[in-house]
């Protein structure tokens, strides 16, 4: 409190003055010794405390007007902002967006960015924007099968480079399209993994896969589209086996989870890949499957492993144990159990997946487990744990917010809502628990954002999928049915994907296995999975801020109209082409016709004839006047061409831009229809 | 023997007694009284309050006095009270002068009332809220102390803010 302080700091310097010995008690009120033994305690009467005067709102402290100030709405605040200096200074404390924002959108201290700005208005202003545009804007709904009829069992999706990949479980097959479903290639597993997956990882260019003989196999995807075939596409090699592994009863080192860089460099050179086996061990290898490093963490097999492929390698164990590795020097760092473990008796280990949960927040080196009723959060370059909080009703899944990689990887914490993080836990009872990852409030309990309950409507289905980024949450049911949620308060927004035509394939109902949103959180727009169906889902115009082609246009699915597409496009190649050929002819001609090489011969013509002529005296005046006059003009006109000839080029040239420019048109059209 | 009472006196001597229920409003008196007496109010207790003068204590324990059944929800769950609009009892209770509101705020804020400051903040935020800056110099009687530069550069700012 302010006031309370500044006032005993001021009666203690008074009572200083008075060579008293008096000192100040917690509620800022002095008590001199020798009133403190009278029994009933009494204060000091003769506290030369100033009377509390105000005039002038100025003269409140700046702890009360900061009050004042966050129940203003940012525009308000930047109104407010242009009065004078001091409050211009107290609209600049970040107290007072922070409380601001908790009143605007029921947000936290820690909340994630959605400008990247350290100016609260910009924030305010780009929350408002985008929950518009999530609420309100036009929505454009697109369904489409894969060609393959099966189930998808697992999606990746860029929407930067506006590409899907889904991957089928039962032969391997991999089919890769635009998010809306264009262009859609199908590469052949070949039946070649069927059933024979222990673990598997996806990136935008590679497959891993861990098999059950002990093989890693990693495809690439590019090669496999380009040659059909897998000897050509799959690296595969075998996980280091070692002789002291005879213990248990297994003897193939089987991988248990594999890791893909999502960046991988093109020389493959650096480790890119790393496998964790049932024995306990982490192995790091480049993209060509070479060995770096095989690093035994632990006695019980390995959980997950994940890395930023930078600093830090997490595994972890069946035990709930959290390994750090350094990714530079391949050392274990050290290691936190948070007595989380999973039975690995009862298990076949392909179906751990749905048993613990890890996620790695590399930007705030916080590991976040879930298992069962628990969740713990683990700081893993101290090891310690952080956080924890135990639910009344087992957890079903847990889902980190989709973010940025860079968003992932570091952390600035001066930007408005500190970047924040946001984490969500399905509950047995269908709730939805929302909390922040890089909350930084102290205390070893996480304190919880905001609790989801499917609204009526949704309520008799379970959750069988959810995702959520830096504003909504969507819970997806089945049928392609889900809904949106604000993320911050837990209110219903609307139906984020529409229920899916009737297929006479599927009678049952097929729940919505992925929703996958765009990551960056200014764009709104998303993919909810359902069977062998997806459903590009958008709100509002996608804005086009890094000058990419983001505009997806309009529906126009269906063979015909591609068919149609195909030949405007070819006949639009076809024109420029004709039209190109005959550009180049005119031009041409104009150069090298007769006219303006003659123009030059004349000139040099004439000019030979005038020495010829002046040399020789001449009689026929007459005919010499005519031929002078003839000369004079040629020359006045070979002279006229020579001044124009060199303009000529210049217009030549806007010639050849409008070609340019032609073409640029052209390839543009041709590349938005593709 | 009635329920003793809490005596709070103002800064020009004026004693009110007031019902430890009321008086408890105030975090600060709470606090003390309970520090002070372990075993529990026993008799009559006096308060000094030594910077608040006897027209604003009246007002503030007028609320006090209105709202002592009034629950107000802990300091820890912040989200349930600040999106909730100014009660109206309490919107009528402070339409009152700049002044003394300002005062009420002051001495709500010493002896940590939270509802009572949370209104009148509230009230604040309102008598700023749509108003331009011009206008609300007018209201608050603010001297503008900008550079003319200056202020056209934060005007600048804002509108760049607003145009995207």
């Amino acid at each position: 409190m302010h006031t309370p302080e500044s006032e005993s700091s001021v009666s203690e310097k008074d009572s200083m003055l008075e060579g008293q010995n008096i000192y100040t008690d917690s509620f800022g009120n002095t008590i001199s010794p020798e009133t403190e033994v009278i029994e009933d305690d009494e204060i000091s009467h003769d506290e030369p405390t100033a009377v509390m005067v105000c005039k002038n709102i100025n003269e409140l402290p700046a702890e009360i007007l900061i009050r004042a100030f966050q129940y203003l709405d940012p525009e308000s605040l930047g109104d407010a902002s242009e009065v004078c200096t001091m409050w211009r200074s107290l609209v600049q404390e970040k107290q007072t967006w922070v409380r601001s924002f908790t009143n605007q959108f029921n947000t936290r201290e820690t909340f994630p960015s959605l400008s990247n700005s350290r100016w609260g208005i910009e924030e305010y202003r780009s929350r408002l924007r985008v929950k518009k545009r999530w609420a309100k804007g036009t929505a454009l709904h697109q369904n489409y099968s894969t060609y393959n009829p099966d189930h998808i069992w697992f999606v990746q999706v860029n929407f930067e480079r506006n590409n899907l990949i889904a991957y089928f479980n039962f032969n391997g097959d991999v089919t890769m399209c635009q998010l809306n479903g264009k262009n859609q290639v199908h590469i052949p597993g070949n039946n070649c993994d069927v059933g024979m997956n222990s673990c598997f990882c996806v990136n935008e260019k590679y497959i891993a896969m861990g098999k059950w003989n002990g093989d890693i196999w990693i495809k690439n995807m590019y090669n496999a589209r380009i040659t059909g075939s897998n000897s050509q596409s799959t690296v595969r090699w075998q996980s280091p086996r070692s002789e002291d592994r005879n213990r248990h009863l297994q003897s193939i080192p089987v991988p248990t989870c594999i890791d893909l860089n999502s960046n991988i460099s093109n020389y493959g050179s650096n480790f890119d890949c790393i496998s964790g086996d049932v024995y306990g061990v982490v192995s790091c290898w480049t993209i060509r499957g070479e060995l770096i490093k095989s690093i035994i963490v632990s006695d019980y097999p390995i959980f997950k492993v994940q890395s930023n492929y930078d600093t830090h390698i997490i595994a972890t164990d069946t035990q709930g144990v959290i390994h750090t590795i350094d990714a530079q020097t391949f050392k274990l760092k050290g290691s936190v159990s948070t007595g989380l473990t999973i039975d690995i008796h009862d298990i076949n280990f392909s179906e751990w997946k749905d048993l613990m949960f890890v996620d790695v927040d590399y930007g705030d080196n916080k590991v976040i487990l879930t298992c069962g009723y628990k969740v713990t959060v683990v700081d893993y370059i101290n090891h310690k744990i952080k956080k924890s909080w135990t639910s009344d009703i087992p957890i079903l899944y847990a889902k980190l917010q989709t973010v940025q990689l860079k968003k992932l990887f570091t952390r600035d914490k001066s930007l408005a809502g500190s970047d924040g993080l946001l984490y969500a836990h399905v509950l047995e009872n269908q709730t939805v628990v929302i909390w922040n990852v890089r909350d930084d409030q102290p205390g070893d309990r996480i304190q919880v954002q905001c609790y989801i309950k499917p609204v009526k409507a949704h309520r008799h289905m379970t959750i069988s999928s959810i995702s959520l980024n830096s504003s909504i949450a969507v819970l997806g049911h089945y049928n392609g049915i889900s809904g949106m949620y604000d993320v911050f308060t837990g209110d219903y927004i609307k139906d984020c994907s529409v229920r899916l035509p009737k297929d006479r394939r599927h009678d049952d109902d097929i729940f919505v296995q992925r929703i996958e949103l765009n990551p960056d959180p200014m764009i709104t727009n998303g993919i909810a999975v359902v069977g062998s169906k997806i459903q590009y889902f958008q709100f509002g115009d996608i804005p086009t801020r890094h000058g990419n082609k983001k505009k997806l246009g309009t529906l126009n699915g269906g063979k015909k109209s591609k068919i149609t597409n195909k030949t405007i496009r070819d006949e639009l190649v076809e024109y420029d082409i004709q039209e190109e050929a005959r550009q180049e002819n005119e031009r041409l001609v104009t150069r090298f016709n007769g006219d303006s090489i003659s123009d030059d011969d004349d000139v040099s013509l004439a000019l030979a004839m005038s020495r010829s002529e002046q040399s020789t005296p001449s009689t026929h005046t007459t005919r010499e006047n005519e031929e002078e006059e003839e000369l004079r003009l040629a020359m006045a006109l070979s002279m006229t061409e020579q001044e124009t000839f060199p303009s000529e080029l210049p217009i030549s040239d806007p010639d050849e831009d409008d070609y340019e420019s032609q073409l640029a048109e052209a390839l543009r059209l041709s590349i938005s229809d593709a | 023997m009635s329920q003793p009472k809490v005596i709070i006196v103002s800064s020009d001597d004026e004693k009110f007694p007031v019902d430890l229920k009321v008086a408890e409003k105030s975090i600060l008196i709470k606090n003390m009284v309970n520090d002070l007496n372990p075993d529990g109010l026993e008799e009559d207790f006096e308060l000094p309050t030594p910077n608040v003068r006897s027209t604003v204590l009246a007002k503030v324990l007028e609320w006090c006095e209105h709202h002592k059944d009034s629950i107000f929800s802990d300091d820890d769950d912040e989200d349930a009270k600040k999106s909730a609009p100014v009660d109206e009892w309490d919107k009528n209770f402070l339409s009152v002068d700049q002044e003394l509101l300002y005062e009420i705020m002051l001495a709500a804020n010493y002896l940590n009332i939270r509802p009572l400051l949370d209104s009148g903040c509230k009230i604040v935020a309102e008598m700023i809220r749509g108003k331009s800056p011009e206008e609300l110099r007018r209201t608050f009687n603010i001297v503008n102390d900008f550079m003319p530069e200056e202020e056209a550069a934060i005007r600048r700012e804002n509108e760049w803010a607003e145009d995207r």
